[in-house]
């Protein structure tokens, strides 16, 4: 072994509690770090995958607007109004069947409606609900999100509309009527539709499948219903494109990897551009209205508060190093009077810190793995949709990445690369003469 | 040849507002194979003059000159790789690495120096230091286990792995008995001997101070009497 791994590690034993102190730091960070990075990477993986597979998409691409455009329409100072319809829907059509990613494409139609029990000419009864328009089989087959509690799904060609569970024990427990299949509800339009009207007919009563993050977001305020796409145009203020008769406000993309979303979202926005389609190309965070960006919110809380620890780590085991770099001022004179160039103590005290870090930060980051192996055989169950939805699931299940390792251990080594740049320094500056005078 | 040259050599330390005259103006010669002692009062300048040889301190005026070389031109790297080569060090509190045993703690200065380890003919000279100052039987000892004496003859061991030109020692003495003191002073003598090593030492002990060959005596920062005496073995005794 070389002599200074040697020194460093024998030094490291010889004062052992503050070894095991510095190091007990460095392995509860990077324990954190691995642990915190599962559950953000299973969360946002689960809330990506919430979305993307229930309503989203991988690629959502809506008809450019002065406001943002989610699935939810337009963002107004009125409250929402619907998106307004795509002017190159069959070109974009044309272009995303043309790639070899698509997986799948869905047309939606967006608007809102009061939703009534049909007769009951009271319309505080009336229950706020988006309306998504959809051809039945094209989106069935890219969103494979509802259960059918009772009666079918839409077919195609037929007006109707399916209500969620939620919303049809609302109505029966507000006007005590038991709607099922067959029944009809009456719609009426809101905002500047005020006046629109229309009746449908129910056709099933589902329950979303996966999570209903409408709900979460909006604490069960807001109701999700699918109908016809003719029907949601009834409902809808604003006209189409005089070319297009059946208008619709967004194509949204299913990829068979959804790994390929950024690449193929800025070729088709390039597409667009050069095409002069007025329409743009977003990921599924658009579409869902910044709701998805709770997740990004998460990994920016995790990130600082990492950063905090990582702070007070670091200034915690500088210290301690620095110290026994101190208490060490008369060896260190002595190994620099007897020939020690610089270079050699740095060796020294970069070993001893990097030693440290490493081993506590590989010990901590395995500890974090094993932490999060018993968190996931546990199978912990989640309640309540917000819950479910940040934790990926109704069973909570984590799973360590070989990235979040990777990053743990970088980081790791970053701390100790800046942590023992102050006692490299005190270290540099004592002078050989200090071999006698520390004495 | 002298191996070592002060000339003129004055150093002041500022205290304060205050400076001190540590030497003022000092010249000495030292011969190859002197074993000098350094005698003198309290704050005379003794430590500052072994200081200034061991090229751990520079002087205010003056030159030091290092077999041939001058040292105050020299940066911190060529003068780290002058003391390794050429001097060796003895201090007062002997100064070992703690975590080190006996023959690493020998073994350092050639380390310090980039050679690499585990070549015979090195590992044997390592091995003939160890038993010449009488502890072969403690080579994988960590100083802590040892005594006060002990610890100084395995220092001494380490000054002269290097074969170097002059030993110097700042007291060497002081944090020993008498007689364990006396036995310190025999064994640098008998090195001096037998390797031809330059030793200077300095000491407060009339007693340590009546062993060495030639005596440089210091007061107030000047060389009051220098004497030099026969080297013989019975003149040692
Ligand atoms: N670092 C320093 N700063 C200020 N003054 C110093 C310093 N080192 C030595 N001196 C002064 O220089 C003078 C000579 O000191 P030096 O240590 O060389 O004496 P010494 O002969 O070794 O004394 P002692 O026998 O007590 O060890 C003393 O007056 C001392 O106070
Ligand atoms: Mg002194």
């Amino acid at each position: 072994m070389p002599l200074l791994v040697k020194i460093a590690l024998r030094n490291l034993l010889e004062r052992r509690a503050r070894s095991l102190a510095a190091g007990a730091i460095i392995g509860v960070g990077a324990l954190v770090l691995v642990a915190g990075g599962a559950v953000i990477d299973a969360s946002s993986r689960g809330i990506r995958q919430a979305f993307t597979a229930s309503f989203t998409g991988d690629v959502f691409i809506a008809e450019k607007a002065g406001a943002p455009v989610s699935l939810l329409g337009l963002a107004s100072e009125g409250g929402p109004e619907p998106a307004p319809y795509l002017s190159g829907y069959r070109r974009i059509l044309a272009y995303a069947r043309s790639r070899p990613e698509t997986r799948a494409i869905a047309a939606q139609v967006t608007t809102y409606a009061g939703v009534n029990v049909y007769g009951n000419e009271n319309r505080e009864d009336a229950l706020a609900t988006v309306l998504f328009g959809i051809e039945p089989e094209s989106y069935r087959k890219a969103f494979d999100n509802l259960t059918l509690v009772s009666g079918r799904y839409l077919r195609p060609g037929e007006e109707g509309i399916l209500l969620s569970r939620e919303e049809e024990e609302a109505l029966r427990g507000e006007l005590g009527v038991e709607l099922r299949a067959g029944d009809r509800v009456s719609l009426a339009g809101l905002g500047r539709c005020a006046f629109c009207a229309r009746d449908v007919t129910v056709r099933g009563i589902f329950a979303f499948r996966g999570l209903d993050p409408l709900e979460a977001a909006s604490g069960g305020g807001l109701h999700i219903a699918y109908v016809d796409a003719a029907t949601a145009r009834a409902l809808r203020w604003t006209v189409g494109p005089p070319s297009a008769r059946d208008p619709w406000s967004f194509i949204l993309v299913r990829l068979k990897n959804p790994a390929d979303a950024r690449r193929y979202i800025a070729g088709l926005n390039g597409w667009l551009a050069t095409e002069r389609i007025d329409a743009r190309a977003g990921d599924w965070k658009e579409a869902s209205g910044g709701f998805g960006l709770i997740a990004d919110a998460m990994r920016i809380v995790f990130a600082a508060g990492i950063l905090a620890v990582a702070a007070v780590a670091l200034i915690v085991v500088m210290s301690a190093l620095a110290m026994s770099v101190v208490e060490r001022t008369a060896e260190i004179g002595t190994m620099r009077a007897i020939g020690a160039q610089r270079g050699f103590i740095r060796r020294m005290i970069m070993v001893e810190t990097l030693a440290v870090s490493l081993v506590s930060g590989g010990i901590g980051a395995a500890l974090g793995a094993a932490l999060v192996g018993v968190l996931d055989l546990a199978r912990i169950g989640v309640t309540g949709s917000l819950p479910r939805m940040l934790l990926a699931g109704p069973v909570f299940r984590p799973v360590v990445s070989a990235s979040s390792v990777a990053w743990a251990l970088a980081a790791v080594v970053v701390a100790a690369l800046f942590a023992q740049i102050y006692p490299v320094s005190v270290a540099l500056k004592v002078e050989p003469v200090r071999a006698i005078q520390a004495e | 040849m002298a191996i070592v040259r002060l000339d003129r050599v004055r150093k002041t330390y500022a205290l304060g507002k205050t400076e001190v005259a540590a030497l003022r103006g000092v010249t000495v010669d030292i011969q190859r194979g002197d074993f000098i002692s350094i005698a003198g009062p309290s704050g005379s300048g003794k430590t500052t003059i072994l200081n200034l040889i061991g090229c751990i301190d520079t002087p205010t005026e003056g030159t030091v000159e290092i077999d041939g070389s001058v040292t105050s031109g020299l940066g911190d790297r060529e003068i780290t790789r002058l003391r390794q080569r050429k001097l060796g060090f003895i201090f007062q509190a002997f100064n070992l690495v703690p975590v080190l045993n006996v023959r690493e703690n020998v073994e350092l200065p050639l380390l310090l120096g980039g050679e690499r380890a585990g070549r015979s003919e090195r590992g044997a000279w390592i091995d003939h230091l160890v038993a010449q100052v009488g502890l072969d039987g403690r080579a994988k000892h960590r100083p802590s286990e040892l005594s006060g004496g002990e610890r100084q003859r395995v220092a001494i061991a380490r000054a002269l792995v290097t074969r170097p030109l002059v030993v110097l020692a700042d007291e060497p003495t002081a944090n020993l008995d008498s007689r364990t003191a006396e036995g310190i002073i025999e064994l640098m003598k008998r090195m001096n001997r037998e390797l031809g090593t330059t030793f200077v030492f300095s000491t407060h002990d009339a007693r340590v101070v009546a062993l060495a060959d030639h005596v440089i005596s210091l007061e107030d920062g000047l060389v009051a009497s220098e004497e030099r005496r026969e080297r013989s073995y019975a003149a040692a005794r």
